[in-house]
């Protein structure tokens, strides 16, 4: 009996990437993320089966964090979502990006002015994450991603993104990024290189259908007070509404946007 | 064997759930909740010593939280601050559970208590829009039809939608549309306008007396987001004759209380977002 406390600390921390990890806290972050891709409540068995883990387990950690506001319990009928308290939190989040307040006004004029979805998004790393969306009133309009990482050789804004690094930077990323995850988004190095090209040239980025299925998407960068850029305004629409006028009027208005709020950030 | 009913099955769970409690997630939970507006970048010291937690258990909890993208090292290198994950969690949780599913509660026991008309309104462009309702019962009540609109300066609704609209969106409105109302009482002038607004601003509420109908009065309180924004109004309206200072008095109170349940529901926090 003398040795069991000590097993149960080592069954707890795990060796993962060289950094322990506390797996009690790994697993509730898995059930977090298992309603991450799915806007429907989801049952018990359901979220064992996304988190990977056994029921008994799932329901115990689902009651902690009901407990703690982290996860709403529809007692209706036994279904379980997401709690405010991802509400609050995404708050300080949103708080903790400057850059988003003063992206707002250009935005809402934007917004106002195509009467289109206009989204900010902001490099995570090695992804672009869309951070903030004021949306049109079309009724077909294309569903923003907030909040999920994106590669960014993955459609316009990453690769505005990309065409906005120095060339030493785009180097180091595509020694960093792993070939066969281009491959399989019928990227390779070269075009994409190319394609930065054409993105310092015109200024912009576009794509079609290649993320966003049968959508445009048109991204231009903002930079920082020293050139760098941090991040991308875009704006998707379907094909059907797809004119060479609406592409103009979008260029036009998000590289005015993109560099009116790209004058008021910092080096 | 006998069906359980579904009190005891609840209350089974209730006790489930606090037995079942694992500690290590409250932990981090409350870890989580170390970092606020005020507080966004925290470091292991300052997150140790609010927790009571060693070092080296702050720091693996940092660590897993941060492979999930749920905290991040902040621009300084030294501290954390919360991942962007939060944003797609918060962004399902919206969609999961819409305003109006929260509302119709707070609205059905605020026309229980006083039983007077209570409507939803959100704001589409210049104009409100009322979403939805709960009548009254008594024989003379105040009608109301989902899809009723008007310009945002008519009726204590819409002022209440228009008084949280930011300035460059308000001094549009003032440019672009004309100040003219249905019947009486709407307020016709720019600084009249203005002078309202800044009172409902103030206040928390508007009141508004026969602007949409010959007959009715209306007290409309503002209901806010996560981020601190007027999403929609909450009206409660009645036949003028029955709106004495006492009904009134009691048609605030619902009104505000009302609207900051359903605010709170919606992630407002006065403290952090107002």
């Amino acid at each position: 009996m003398a040795s069991r406390p000590k097993k149960q600390v080592r069954k707890r921390t795990r060796q993962a990437g060289g950094d322990k990890i506390v797996t009690a806290v790994d697993r509730a972050a898995r059930v977090l993320s298992a309603f991450a891709d799915s806007w429907d409540f989801a049952t018990l068995p359901d979220v064992a089966r996304r988190a990977k883990l056994s029921k008994p387990t799932t329901f115990r950690i689902l009651a902690t964090l009901a407990a703690e506001g982290l996860i709403f319990q529809n007692e209706a009928n036994s279904t379980y979502g997401l709690g405010f308290l991802t509400l609050r939190l995404a708050d300080v989040v949103l708080g903790g990006i400057r850059l988003r307040e003063s992206a707002r006004p250009s935005m809402r004029r934007i917004r106002d002015s195509l009467n289109e979805t206009v989204v900010l998004g902001i490099l995570e790393g090695d992804d672009y994450c869309n951070v903030d969306g004021l949306e049109g009133t079309h009724l077909i309009g294309q569903t923003q991603l907030i909040g999920a990482p994106v590669p960014l050789y993955v459609g316009a804004p990453g690769r505005a993104l990309l065409a906005g690094m120095s060339d030493e930077a785009v180097a180091a990323y595509l020694r960093r990024v792993r070939p066969e995850l281009l491959h399989k988004a019928g990227m390779t190095g070269p075009k994409l290189l190319r394609e930065i090209g054409h993105i310092r040239r015109r200024g912009y980025a576009i794509s079609s259908g290649d993320f966003m299925h049968g959508g445009h998407t048109i991204a231009a960068a903002i930079r920082n007070g020293g050139g760098a850029a941090i991040a991308t305004l875009h704006i998707s629409f379907p094909q059907g509404r797809y004119s060479n006028q609406l592409e103009d009027r979008c260029v036009e208005a998000l590289m005015k946007g993109a560099s009116r709020i790209g004058d008021c950030q910092p080096r | 064997m006998p069906r359980k009913s579904n009190r005891a099955v609840s209350e089974h769970f209730d006790d489930q759930s606090t037995r079942y409690r694992v500690e290590a997630i409250t932990r981090a939970v409350g870890l989580l909740r170390q970092f606020n507006r005020t507080m966004p970048r925290r470091s292991i010291d300052e997150l140790s010593r609010s927790l009571g937690t060693s070092a080296s258990l702050t720091r693996r909890m940092l660590r897993t939280l941060e492979q999930h993208r749920l905290v991040r090292p902040a621009d300084d290198g030294e501290r954390y601050e919360l991942g962007l994950a939060w944003l797609r969690l918060a962004d399902v949780r919206r969609r999961q559970v819409d305003m109006r599913q929260l509302a119709l509660p707070v609205m059905r026991r605020m026309r229980d208590a006083l039983n007077e008309t209570v409507i939803l309104a959100i704001r589409l462009g210049s104009r409100r829009v009322n979403i939805d309702y709960v009548e009254s019962t008594q024989t003379f009540r105040r009608l109301s039809q989902p899809g009723f609109e008007a310009p945002l300066h008519i009726g204590s609704a819409g002022r209440t939608l228009m008084a949280g609209l930011p300035p460059d969106q308000l001094e549009q409105y003032l440019a672009s549309m004309p100040l003219v109302g249905f019947r009486t009482n709407t307020p016709v002038s720019k600084a009249e306008l203005i002078k309202q607004l800044d009172r409902v601003r103030k206040d928390g509420y508007a009141v508004s007396f026969r602007e949409i109908t010959s007959d009715t009065a209306a007290v409309a309180a503002p209901i806010r987001d996560h981020a601190g924004e007027t999403v929609a109004s909450l009206t409660i309206s009645c036949p003028e004759d029955r709106f004495t200072p006492a009904l009134e008095r009691a048609c605030v109170a619902a009104a505000t209380r009302g609207a900051e349940e359903v605010s709170r529901a919606m992630g407002f926090n006065p403290g952090i977002s107002g």
